[in-house]
This record gives structure tokens, sequence and C-alpha cells, in this order.
């Protein structure tokens, strides 16, 4: 489908919409659903819809992390320090995206979906997170004033909290960095866990600082790819606005429905896209 | 274990206010170009005005575009500044550092689309 015509941009827009919906009912950016849904349904080239989609994870991740600032549970020091991280990340990923054969970004993008999938299934299945170990004094932590504190909003007092093994953290936000700007995602569902796990922050600390950093290493690689001319106007204008209108209607939505059965629902299609998205690869239609 | 003491916080609290205000507000700005730029490519795209049209809607576009691409950069910057003003100078050079690993990305972008 060539990309002109106000039928494609509404189209494009629609489907955005969609992915927004989706996303915002899951807390994530959706950029994981609109790069499969580009190049599966509307075959636009990879590289193509990987920029589109990091304009939309971009222009959603400013209410995001405006949000995780008015609530006061990102920590922005530990945000900028990790930062270093992702955005020598999402350049090394850039650079690879231009060494990379399109059908294994496929690939990685199934893998990707795959590990969604099982995280929702993980959620679904544990209920609240395992209890928290508390985590012990780390050198770089203590030095850089990093541990904080977060106000929990049942009893109303600050909560406060240690960072653990930031070094590591820097490692996986490296990983982290260069798999978004390879598949045009948020990887906020690389960086929760690797936050959860490896630094031993409080789940909400770890959500909403992703939600604070993903902006940025968004637009690191934004950047280069719209410098490379692999940014369509006609194609991430329309992204981004669906996007920004859906998750806004998602997290609205989300209110009034029950959890179970819509991550029943998103289970699935992130395997469906996952096997289908693995199939293109195989099948050579990259 | 230290908790971030009151003067801290203040300053934090302080920087958190700045920054959601940047971020909420560059992406409505960025948006209304985004729509301007999708309406004018609707509505102009008539036989006579083609030319003309589509130019404005382009530059419309491409400026919501990059200002999305900007917004996450200023933030980065505004910390910097912001840490800097309070005398915690580790971070703000820690931000800058940020800055320019970005800024070596565009560079290398460039250069790898001018060859």
């Amino acid at each position: 489908m060539a990309s002109d015509g106000l039928a494609f941009s509404l189209l494009v827009g629609l489907m955005s919409l969609g992915a927004g919906v989706f996303g915002g009912m899951l807390g994530m950016a959706g950029g994981i659903f609109v790069v499969p849904a580009l190049t599966l349904a509307f075959d636009v080239p990879i590289h193509q819809a990987v920029g589109a989609s990091l304009i939309s994870v971009i222009a959603c991740s400013c209410g995001s992390a405006a949000s995780a600032m008015e609530s006061h549970l990102a920590n922005v020091r530990l945000a900028i320090l990790l930062e270093v991280g992702t955005t020598l990340g999402a350049l090394t990923g850039v650079a690879l995206s231009g060494v990379i054969a399109p059908s294994v970004l496929y690939i990685l993008f199934s893998a990707v979906l795959l590990v969604s999938a099982y995280q929702m299934f993980q959620k679904a299945r544990g209920g609240e997170h395992a209890e928290r170990w508390e985590a012990p004094p780390d050198r770089w932590a203590e030095a850089l004033r990093l541990n904080s504190s977060y106000p929990d909003a049942r009893s109303g007092r600050e909560v406060p909290y240690r960072v653990a093994r930031v070094r590591l953290g820097m490692a996986l936000m490296y990983v982290a960095g260069a798999a978004s700007s390879l598949l045009g995602i948020g990887s906020g569902v690389l960086k929760v866990p690797a936050m959860d796990s490896a630094l031993g922050l409080p789940i909400k600390v770890s959500s909403a600082t992703s939600n604070f950093m993903i902006g940025v290493t968004g637009a690191a690689s934004a950047g280069i790819y719209y410098v490379r001319g692999e940014v369509v106007p006609e194609i991430a204008a329309p992204v981004a606005l669906g996007s920004l209108l859906g998750a806004y209607l998602g997290t609205m939505i989300l209110a009034r429905t029950s959890s179970e059965r819509v991550r029943a629902l998103f289970i699935t299609v992130l395997l469906g896209l996952a096997v289908k998205m693995f199939l293109t690869a195989i099948q050579g239609g990259a | 274990m230290n908790m971030p003491g009151g003067d801290d916080q203040r300053r934090l609290r302080r920087m958190e206010a700045i920054l959601a205000a940047l971020l909420r507000y560059g992406a409505i700005v960025a948006g209304v170009w985004l729509v301007l730029g999708l309406a004018w490519g609707a509505l102009g795209g008539g036989a006579s005005m083609a030319g003309g049209a589509e130019a404005f809607s382009d530059r419309c576009l491409a400026i919501g575009i990059v200002l999305l691409i900007a917004l996450p950069v200023l933030r980065v910057g505004l910390m910097m500044i912001i840490f800097a003003i309070e005398k915690d100078y580790r971070f703000a050079a820690i931000s800058a550092t940020v800055l320019i690993i970005i800024g070596l990305g565009f560079a290398l972008g460039v250069v790898d689309a001018l060859r």
C-alpha cells in the first residue's frame, strides 16, 4: 500500500488508536502493537515502521513522564544516570539496524512479544509482586545519593527505599536502549523487570522511573532515524496522534473493566502477533 | 540509609514540577502542529493548490515531529541547568554526558546520511 492519500493516514491513525488503547490499558506505550501492525497489515518497510513508532513512543511518554513527576514516584537522579546507559544502547541499536537483516528484526520482535506475554501471564497468575527483598547498600547509590523515598498513597507517609546493583542496572539499561531503537518500542517491558529485580526498586517506582526515561531513549534513536530519512511524516504523524488519543482512552477504559479478562485478551493478541512476525520472517516476507 | 532531607526533597519537587510542565505543554504544542499538518494535507490536496498546500502541510508535520524528538532532549538540558543552579555539579555533568551522547548520535546520523 503506497504511503500516500488521506485513506492511508486515516487507517493508520485508526490502527494506532487501537494500539494506543491496548497500550493504555496495559500501562505501556503502544509501540509493541504498532510496528507489527504497520509491517504486517500496511506493508510498511520495517525501518520506517520503527521510525514512526519511535515518534509515537515519545509522544505517549510525555504524558506518562509528566504523571510520573507529579506523583513523585520517579527517581530522577537514578533516571538520568541510567539514561547514560540507555542512550548508549540506543546509539548501538541504530548502528545495528543498518546492518541487521529485516527478517532478524522480525524474529527479535517476536521474542520481545513472547517475553511480554510471559510477563503478563506471570502477573495474572502471581497476583501481587512477591515480597520485596531489602536491597543491600550499593557504593554508587550511596555516593550519588540515589537512595530515596516515595509517597505511599494509602498511608500518606514517605516510604524510603535503597537502590542496589547500580552497575548491573546500567548494563541492563544498555540492552533495553538497544532493543528500543532496533524495534521501535518503549522497552518498558525490559526496563521495569530490570529495575524491579536488579535494582530492587518498589514496583511503583520502577514503573514511574521507566516511564520517565522512555522519552529520552526514544528521542536518541528517533533523531537518527529522522536524519536518515526513515521517519515518514505521513506515517509518523497519524501514528503519533492515534496513539496519544488511544492511550488516553485506554486508561479511561481500564478503570471500568475487569483486569483478568483484559489480560487474557492481550496475552492472546501478543502471542498471535509473535507467531505472525516469526512466520513472516521465516517465509521471507520481511 | 539516607532518605532525602527537607531541602533535598524541596529541590526535587521543584524540578519535578518544571519538567512535568515542559513535557505536558510541549506535547500539546507538537500535537497541534501535527493536526495542522494532517488537516492541511487533507483539505488542501486539491488540483491548483496542490504544490503550495503540500509543502505547507509537510512543513507543519516536520515541525511537529522535530518538536517531539526535541522535547526529551530539552528535558535533559533543563535537568542539567537545574542541577547546576543547585550546585549539584556531579549530576549536571551526568546530564551533560547524556546530551553529548545524544548529540553524537545525531552527528553520526547526519554524516551517515550525507554519504
